[in-house]
């Protein structure tokens, strides 16, 4: 039973934390994805991905039994994203 | 059949109940509303109709309509024009431009009219900031106050939106986790048993409706989320990385008409020969037009036509405003096809399922009022099970408030403004507030019942008190309008024989949850 | 032929399916503890199961995404009056069911 212990990490886990992990990685998306003919694909496929995303999140890191190693998955998504964002802001990527 | 291991399905199931019940109430609220906004442009007009009924969106002869309301206000205001129909059949049409408020943030400006197309005429026309424009001049107020209910539960700013971010997503787990737990799903998709026969009615009634819904629930959720994510952060953070931050200049650079920028001025063409060649060129009619540009060179026209027969996306055309040149057709979202666009353009069909005319609207209305009842069920199921346990009566007596008695309070909320026509979120939550009182004294039961004929009673009453308030009573003149009294007289009927028919006991719902 | 006609004589064509699969359901049987209307073996119940989605072989070639949709959803919620109503013909079907008989009740 995923609830069995640790009943507030795994909630904190499924809850905030899989949330801004998708956010950024919908983000981080537009990064790589090419804008095609009408320069609206890197915008328009994440933000149309943002609930599928969720869901596999969501749904990996409730019934991955082994907290710690969901926790790796879902904070390296989020760290992966969140770096390729700043990144690309911030001028490193052009 | 899906096999899970015993653990998996046993967190699943505590999964789709834990959902339900932190989440199942407000999704409840959505999802009825949402239901009931499928039906937006029928609502709209049984409360607030035209003399006789509107043929088309854009009669002809509205060009010089527009064009008056252009040449009586500042010409800057023809910088970007929206004319669309509201939800009643009335044209509304928006010539703004931006400009800088004095605190230095861009605000935009410009005129609202409102156009009645039966006989060509503004019946209202104001100018000011156009956010507050359209809170003061619609002639849409019920269905106004319904959609904003079903898209941001009433809150304000962005909050409404995140709400029902979060409720789209908790509909989503709902519907995947009920898909994956359900271990006979194909093979109990008629398994119902008759009402007395057995204790497991109620919960065969729960899943034979979850499961052939489960499809359009999902979609719908997903649409759902899209929508008020996509609306409330996404689409704004997703444009600010794409963009490298500038995403005015970028935004209008992609999704504005490829017309070399030329601000000499130049007369707009005639709209009416243009609106003529839109209908010549696709045998259909206009319900939208965009005008960029008006009275500048670079002018452009562009229009949404409907759906053709088969589709699920309209067509778009862009006309020269100058030369009233035929530039070509445009897809929903940016000047080139692109699977982006496509994919952003099928959420607003697969979501609102106006596709098809009434047809699809039926369907996508017994779907809502599925995922409601599925919703619902599944709340009682769940407090039943848990009544003797402390804690949890007050849940379901939340339920009964939610499940009936919000119906019962929208319909009050109609039939007062009606009548008296005053400020809809008070006479709504004084509805609420009042529906509530009785849940002090009476057992949960008897309450659900008394919600129950009372939304009977209020449905019955509705057609009653629109006519009374001055409403059209002829079936010649407006057979949209009576059509809509005779479903709220047959759903009034409806649920008074469904509450006289042997009620699914406390005791039905305990066993058939804990089978 | 138009596309909404088509689209009509496609849900009627699954529901006359659907109507088959649910007058053969062994377990709906079983559970209201009666004979079956209509007995199927497993094979064809199967190939009605399949004749039942047969028109998205027309609609999904020709592209015809929105009849797709409306198909899909009126047969959906087609079969889920069918389950509803069913049970209300339970005496009906009491009288015209064969001589199978089920001796195990599913509790």
């Amino acid at each position: 039973m995923v609830f069995a212990n640790w009943r507030w990490p795994r909630i904190f886990l499924v809850g905030p934390l899989v949330f801004l992990s998708t956010f950024l990685t919908v983000c981080g998306a537009s990064v790589y994805l090419p804008a095609g003919p009408a320069r609206i694909d890197n915008v328009a496929i994440p933000l149309v991905l943002f609930p599928a995303i969720w869901a596999l999140l969501f749904f990996y890191s409730y019934l991955d039994s082994r907290l710690i190693r969901a926790y790796t998955v879902v904070l390296l998504v989020l760290g992966a994203n969140l770096a390729l964002v700043l990144l690309h802001i911030s001028g490193g990527s052009q | 059949m899906i096999r899970l291991q015993k653990d998996t399905a046993k967190d699943l199931i505590g999964l789709h109940g834990w959902m339900g019940v932190a989440l199942g109430l407000l999704l409840y609220v959505v999802i009825l509303t949402g239901t009931l906004a499928v039906f937006e442009q029928e609502l709209a007009t049984w409360a607030n109709p035209l003399p006789e009924p509107v043929p088309t969106a854009f009669p002809k002869g509205i060009g010089p309509v527009l064009n008056d309301i252009y040449q009586r206000n500042d010409p800057a205001y023809g910088d970007e024009v929206f004319v669309f129909p509201a939800a009643d059949g009335r044209l509304r049409a928006l010539f703004h431009t931006h400009i800088e408020s004095d605190e230095g943030h861009g605000v935009e400006k410009g005129v609202l009219a409102l156009i009645d197309p039966t006989t060509l005429t503004v019946v209202d026309e104001r100018e000011g900031e156009v956010e507050a424009l359209f809170h003061e001049s619609s002639s849409t107020v019920l269905t106004d106050f319904l959609v904003d209910l079903h898209v941001r539960l009433l809150l304000p700013g962005q909050w409404g939106l995140l709400l029902t971010g979060i409720l789209g997503f908790a509909m989503l787990a709902a519907a995947v986790t009920g898909f994956v737990i359900h271990r006979h799903l194909f093979k109990d998709m008629f398994t119902l048993r008759k009402r007395g026969d057995s204790v497991l009615t109620a919960r065969d009634a729960h899943v034979v409706a979850g499961t052939w819904n489960l499809p359009f629930a999902f979609m719908l959720a997903f649409t759902g989320a899209f929508f008020s994510f996509g609306g409330a952060i996404g689409l704004p953070a997703i444009a600010y990385v794409a963009f490298g931050g500038d995403v005015d200049t970028v935004t209008e650079e992609v999704l504005t008409p490829p017309i070399p920028t030329d601000e000499s001025p130049a007369p707009l063409y005639d709209l009416e020969a243009i609106f003529d060649d839109a209908r010549q060129r696709t045998g259909l009619e206009l319900t939208g037009l965009q005008i960029l540009h008006w009275g500048r060179a670079d002018a452009s026209v562009q229009m949404s036509m409907q759906t053709a027969e088969g589709k699920l996306l309209p067509d778009h055309l862009l006309y020269q405003g100058a030369t009233g040149e035929f530039l070509g057709v445009k897809p929903s979202l940016g000047q080139e096809p692109s699977l982006g666009g496509d994919l952003a353009g099928l959420m607003s069909p697969l979501h609102f399922g106006n596709f098809a005319g009434l047809l699809s609207k039926i369907v996508w209305f017994a779907f809502g009022f599925a995922s409601a009842y599925v919703t619902l069920s599944g709340l009682r199921l769940w407090t039943a099970r848990r009544r003797d346990a402390p804690g949890w009566a007050w849940l379901e007596k939340l339920t009964g408030w939610v499940g009936y008695g919000l119906p019962a309070g929208l319909a009050l909320t109609a039939a007062i403004f009606l009548t008296a026509g005053t400020e809809l979120s008070l006479v709504f939550f004084a509805a609420a507030g009042l529906l509530a009182l009785p849940a002090f004294w009476l057992e949960s039961d008897r309450y659900s019942s008394l919600n129950r004929y009372l939304l009977a009673v209020l449905l019955l009453l509705l057609p009653l008190v629109r006519w009374l308030s001055g409403g059209p009573l002829g079936w010649s003149t407006l057979p949209g309008v009576l059509a809509v009294d005779l479903v709220f007289l047959l759903a009034g009927c409806g649920c008074l024989l469904s509450i006289r028919r042997k009620p699914v006991t406390p005791e039905t719902l305990r066993l058939a949850e804990s089978v | 032929m138009s596309i909404q006609a088509f689209t009509l004589i496609a849900v009627a064509f699954s529901l006359v399916c659907l109507l088959l699969l649910a007058l053969s359901d062994p377990k709906r049987a079983r559970v209201s503890r009666r004979a079956q209307v209509m007995v199927l073996s497993a094979e064809t119940r199967k190939a009605l199961t399949i004749l039942s989605i047969l028109p998205t072989l027309v609609f999904v070639p020709f592209g015809l995404y929105a009849p797709l949709l409306l198909w899909l959803g009126s047969v959906l919620v087609s079969g889920w009056l069918l389950a509803l109503l069913l049970p209300l013909f339970a005496e009906v079907e009491k009288s015209m069911g064969t001589s199978r008989r089920f001796s195990k009740i599913q509790k």
